[in-house]
């Protein structure tokens, strides 16, 4: 496998709230490679949002990073902590090396600045002359399939929800940073836009090669871009490990759950089961595993002594933070037998 | 005892502890004492101020209140203090109009501790209620003073302004009078017809506001341009021109002039909001159903609009008061005493301005505009909070 | 040579159908509704004046021909005819045509001559009277736009802090007391009681003693009367400008642009002005027309207190002294200097926000 360029480790986030310390993301670590994609999966208020802002280090006044470290690789082999840059430094790590395309194209762009403006403002801010910034947002504009220069010099209020979305990804491009995160990029849009916006991904990374963390809830996207896949429940990634292991070998009790909740062609509509229960209180979390009110393999166990994430017996890439793993399999297989 | 015009008297005392008698029962029989309290001070004070006219609705309100502590309501057993075994869904009219009461004690509690939640905005509740209180019992303990007191005159001095003393804390005027006395008695009129005007203003712009929306086409188009002529021409200038053409010796017509000009604000929203309403479901059912305009209005649009409308009023409250104070320094208006914008006129047309002396009979006018001023921008917050459903709700 | 004379008529029919189309663009153009819109105002304005003035009960026409008859002993008919001569009106014309003569003599800037001050045009009363109340307010909006959008800007950004704190009292208070009041304070406080300024000094709009012109002494004088009136308007408006931005600044802060803009590395200072502040900004502007009707309507009052030769200030000694002539046309010229700052704060919106400036989307 390549080598990584991303090492997050231990890393936990919390808002400050009325009642107490939210605990929105606890101990996460995971590795991404070159070029490859990986996808977060799971629940609203699971944590993914906030993991990835907290990666880039813009969370809201609230919230703080309470320990871990990131390193990262640069291209020159050079490791940084990313958590250690002061600010300066930071601001110029920020969309050279890690960019970021937000959920909701419709809101992510100034309203009252030409597109251009924004390309420009970005180049400025890291140092790039005009006219250079000029060439490789034209480009990649044409990258994206878009009219270049026409929605070069538009308004954002003039273009459609798509080609905002295009937009976007275009200007997370424009440095040509390493990794790209894309937090739900395709959730706000019809179906067909969906469609040409995924195309548009797959192109480009085989292009030009950098590397995604991709948020979604939305299984099916996940499964077509990622290379591997990581549940998130309750602040901590409870299963991690190559796309197909994760959908076809599913070790964990949630992802089984998540999978099992998603709508399938196969399937009839009668037999979407919705995982029972809500997800649990993140200010005083319940003891042992996080998702044993909801289980239904709990054991005496996992209302007590948290799983730890561990390799699997026949896959040591697939870790998973589950002690009933083998009877999650099995249910899966029997599952997929019917 | 009736009418706007309202001043403490004596026979207001009797009328507010008659009234109060009800509350003060009804506290004794649900034995809550201090709701029952509460309310026989609070008839006596409204009776006090206003006669029948503040002493009626008072009674209404805190048996309403007492109520509230007290009621138990069999129709939800989930919120209410009723055993399960109590319950009955079947309530008589007794019943029905005192859980009604009950509701509308309720509100008021809620609207209460709302009103006290904001502090910047029960400051200027508190103030209001100063002006109020002072302009309504002050003339029972404080004589006015009409004419010129030549007696007043110091041996040796030039004018007969004097300076805050013991005997008249804010000093005298340029006709020996006692400042106190003209400000507790000039504020009646001013409050009121700002009021009126605000009043007048209001409820113009809702009917207005209604219309253009719930008629649409040409009605919409004439009052929308209307709206926006009148908008776009400086209002003051406006009254003045107008106070030059008509004679303006009748408070309820400078209100009604003023009421006028400045409807188009608020129309505007009424209109907005109108539209929006009109287009969700239950007014379109309302619509079906044929139950008329004034149905819909008073149903579904006031209540939605309630906030909007009340912080409004105060805002027309205050540039009425603007405009008039404004009207009579510059002596457009028929001038007579007592009222604290002719204070200032005549201190200004005295030439009082620049003697240092003179300092009380002009400031006192002046600081009770501003502070009165002052408190109304400061209460509209808590009137946000009064009338916000959202935080209601949550009693 | 047949296709060539063929050709010279189309080619002039596709040029009057490309002036059609511009013409039609035009009309469609944001710019040209606003002005258009002006424009109507302004004549609904004329015309409800000049209705109003003749159709009231007691109108100033009818007050003066008796005004007349009672000082000069005058018949009504002489009366009448001198009214006329004033009012410039002949007396047995149809209403609907004085109007349009009316009309006809405002397009070339006749206002016709003042009542009381023997016949001198209203046009020249006004442009002697208007330069020192437009530089006054003028001066003073700026101000208080700019200062008011700046400190707003700044407490939204750095909320909870202590300017926050401190002005938010600050701005609450002021823009909770009336022009006049403040101005009077201010001259009874700081003037009379603590003499910081002496009050008799500062009345008028330049020191009488020095000559008119373009020399530093008569600029500085007029400045310095000019600094207390435009302290009162700075600080009668400030206060709504401060919470206005304040609030707006706090909602923009929200937007996911802002966001954006900060994951891309933009600099503080950058996301401050382009993002946040013009952004923040825009529901502001719209307002900005609104506050000009309150400061001109203020400028009556605070003019006459300062005996500061402006339009205000003469406006009111118009309608004191019945000068209907003149209180018409002040009227009209305060009226269009308001839907003036009008359309200018509309063009300025569709300048800031390019949303506004078309109706419909591209999608």
């Amino acid at each position: 496998m390549s080598e990584v360029i991303l090492s997050v480790r231990n890393l936990s986030v919390s808002y400050l709230a009325r009642r107490g310390r939210v605990r929105a993301v606890s101990n996460v670590s995971f590795e991404l490679h070159a070029g490859e994609t990986l996808a977060f999966i799971g629940e609203s208020g699971c944590g993914k949002s906030t993991l990835n802002l907290a990666l880039i280090r813009t969370l809201p006044k609230t919230g703080q990073i309470d320990s871990g470290t990131m390193i990262y690789t640069r291209r020159d082999g050079q490791q940084i902590d990313v958590l250690k840059l002061n600010k300066q430094e930071h601001r110029r790590w920020l969309w050279s090396e890690c960019s970021m395309v937000f959920q909701g194209a419709l809101n992510s762009l100034n309203p009252v600045i030409r597109i251009s403006d924004m390309i420009y403002d970005t180049a400025a801010a890291h140092g790039i002359p005009r006219e250079d910034a000029r060439k490789q947002a034209l480009d990649l504009l044409e990258k994206v399939r878009l009219d270049p220069q026409r929605v070069f010099n538009s308004y954002p209020h003039e273009l459609s929800g798509g080609m905002r979305q295009r937009v976007l990804l275009a200007i997370s491009l424009l440095l040509r940073p390493q990794i790209v995160i894309m937090d739900e990029p395709t959730t706000a849009v019809d179906i067909l836009t969906q469609r040409s916006i995924l195309d548009v991904l797959k192109e480009l990374r085989r292009e030009l090669n950098f590397s995604v963390l991709f948020i979604s809830h939305d299984l099916a996207v996940a499964a077509e871009i990622a290379d591997r896949i990581a549940t998130m429940y309750a602040g901590e990634i409870v299963e991690i490990g190559p796309v197909e292991e994760i959908f076809y070998r599913p070790r964990h009790a949630y992802t089984l759950a998540l999978l099992d909740a998603a709508p399938r062609l196969s399937a009839g509509a009668e037999e979407l089961h919705s995982i029972p229960g809500s997800p649990p209180d993140l200010i005083m979390p319940p003891p042992g595993c996080k998702f044993h009110e909801r289980c239904a393999f709990a054991v005496a166990s996992c209302h007590t002594t948290p799983p730890p994430l561990r390799p699997t017996h026949d896959a040591a890439c697939h870790l998973v933070a589950c002690t009933e793993s083998e009877r999650v399999l099995a249910a899966q297989r029997k599952i997929m037998r019917q | 005892m009736f009418g706007l015009t309202t001043i403490a008297s004596p026979q207001g005392f009797f009328i507010g502890a008659l009234c109060g008698l009800v509350p003060l029962g009804a506290g004794l029989y649900y034995r809550q004492w201090r709701a029952g309290v509460g309310g026989f001070l609070a008839c006596l004070l409204s009776g006090f101020a206003c006669g029948f006219l503040g002493g009626l609705p008072t009674i209404l309100m805190s048996y309403a209140v007492v109520l509230s502590y007290a009621y138990v309501n069999r129709q939800d057993p989930f919120t209410s203090r009723a055993a399960l075994e109590e319950v009955n869904f079947e309530e008589t009219r007794v019943e029905q109009l005192q859980r009604q009461l009950a509701n509308l004690g309720r509100g008021i509690r809620t609207s209460w501790r709302a009103l006290t939640r904001n502090r910047a905005g029960f400051l200027g509740f508190l103030g209001i209620m100063f002006f109020v209180v002072v302009t309504v019992f002050g003339p029972l303990f404080i004589e006015y003073e009409g004419a010129a007191r030549l007696d007043r005159r110091q041996p040796g001095a030039r004018s007969l302004i004097a300076p805050p003393s013991y005997e008249h804390p804010l000093g005298l005027d340029w006709k020996g009078r006692d400042v106190l006395s003209h400000m507790v008695h000039g504020g009646q009129r001013l409050i009121l017809t700002s009021i009126q005007a605000g009043l007048i203003a209001t409820v113009i712009a809702v009917v207005l506001g209604s219309l253009a929306a719930l008629l649409g086409g040409v009605v919409d188009s004439l009052i929308s341009n209307a709206a926006n002529f009148i908008l776009t021409i400086p209002s003051f200038p406006l009254l003045l021109v107008l106070a030059s053409l008509v004679n303006l010796d009748s408070d309820f017509l400078l209100a009604l002039l003023f009421g006028v000009l400045n409807w188009p604000t608020l129309m505007r929203a009424v209109r907005a909001q109108v539209f929006s309403l009109r287009e969700r479901d239950y007014v379109e059912a309302a619509v079906a159903l044929d139950l008329g305009v004034w149905h819909i209005i008073s149903r579904e649009v006031f209540p939605n609009m309630i906030s909007y409308i009340a912080v409004n009023l105060i805002f027309t409250i205050r540039v009425a008061m603007y405009s008039i104070v404004g009207l009579v320094f510059l002596g457009l208006v028929p001038l007579s005493e007592p009222d604290w914008g002719v204070m200032i006129f005549t201190g200004r047309q005295q030439g009082v301005l620049f003697q240092p002396q003179a300092a009380g009979m002009l400031l006192a006018p002046i600081v009770a505009i501003a502070l009165f001023q002052l408190s109304l921008v400061l209460f509209t917050r808590s009137l946000e909070e009064v009338f916000n459903p959202r935080l209601r709700s949550g009693l | 040579m047949s296709s060539l004379t063929s050709s010279a008529p189309k080619l002039k029919r596709d040029e009057t159908a490309s002036l059609l189309i511009r013409l039609r663009r035009l009309t469609r153009s944001y710019a040209f509704r606003i002005i258009a819109q002006g424009l109507i105002t302004i004549w609904a304005v004329t015309t409800f004046t000049f209705f109003l003035i003749r159709l009231m009960p007691g109108n100033p026409v009818d007050t003066y021909i008796d005004a007349l008859m009672q000082q000069r002993n005058l018949t009504l008919e002489e009366a009448q005819r001198a009214a006329a001569g004033i009012f410039e009106f002949d007396p047995d014309e149809p209403l609907v045509q004085q109007y349009v003569n009316f009309l006809s003599k405002l397009v070339r800037l006749d206002l016709g001559k003042s009542i009381t001050k023997g016949g001198t045009p209203v046009l020249d009363i006004i442009l002697r009277y208007l330069p020192w109340t437009l530089f006054c307010v003028g001066v003073a909006l700026i101000i208080s736009f700019a200062l008011g959008v700046l400190i707003g800007l700044a407490m939204g950004y750095w909320r909870g802090g202590l300017l926050d704190n401190v002005m938010t009292g600050f701005a609450s208070i002021i823009s909770g007391i009336p022009d006049y009041i403040l101005a009077l304070l201010i001259l009874i406080i700081f003037g009379v009681q603590l003499q910081w300024f002496r009050v008799g000094e500062v009345r008028g709009g330049v020191d009488p003693t020095i000559e008119v012109g373009f020399t530093l002494e008569y600029i500085g004088s007029v400045l310095r009367y000019a600094f207390l009136p435009v302290l009162i308007y700075v600080l009668a408006s400030i206060g709504t400008w401060i919470l206005a931005m304040k609030s707006s600044t706090i909602s923009t802060l929200g937007e996911d642009y802002i966001t954006v803009a900060q994951a891309r590395g933009l600099s503080e200072r950058r996301v401050l002005t382009s993002y946040v502040g013009r952004n923040a900004m825009l529901p502001l502007v719209t307002r900005l027309a609104i506050s000009v009707g309150f400061v001109v309507s203020g400028s009556v009052i605070i003019e006459e207190m300062f005996q500061y030769p402006g339009l205000g200030r003469n406006l009111f000694v118009a309608i004191a002294q019945r000068d209907y002539t003149t209180m018409q046309g002040m009227f009209l010229v305060i009226t269009s200097a308001v839907v003036f700052a009008n359309i200018l704060a509309d063009l300025a919106l569709g300048w800031l926000d390019p949303r506004v400036r078309l109706d419909k989307k591209v999608d």
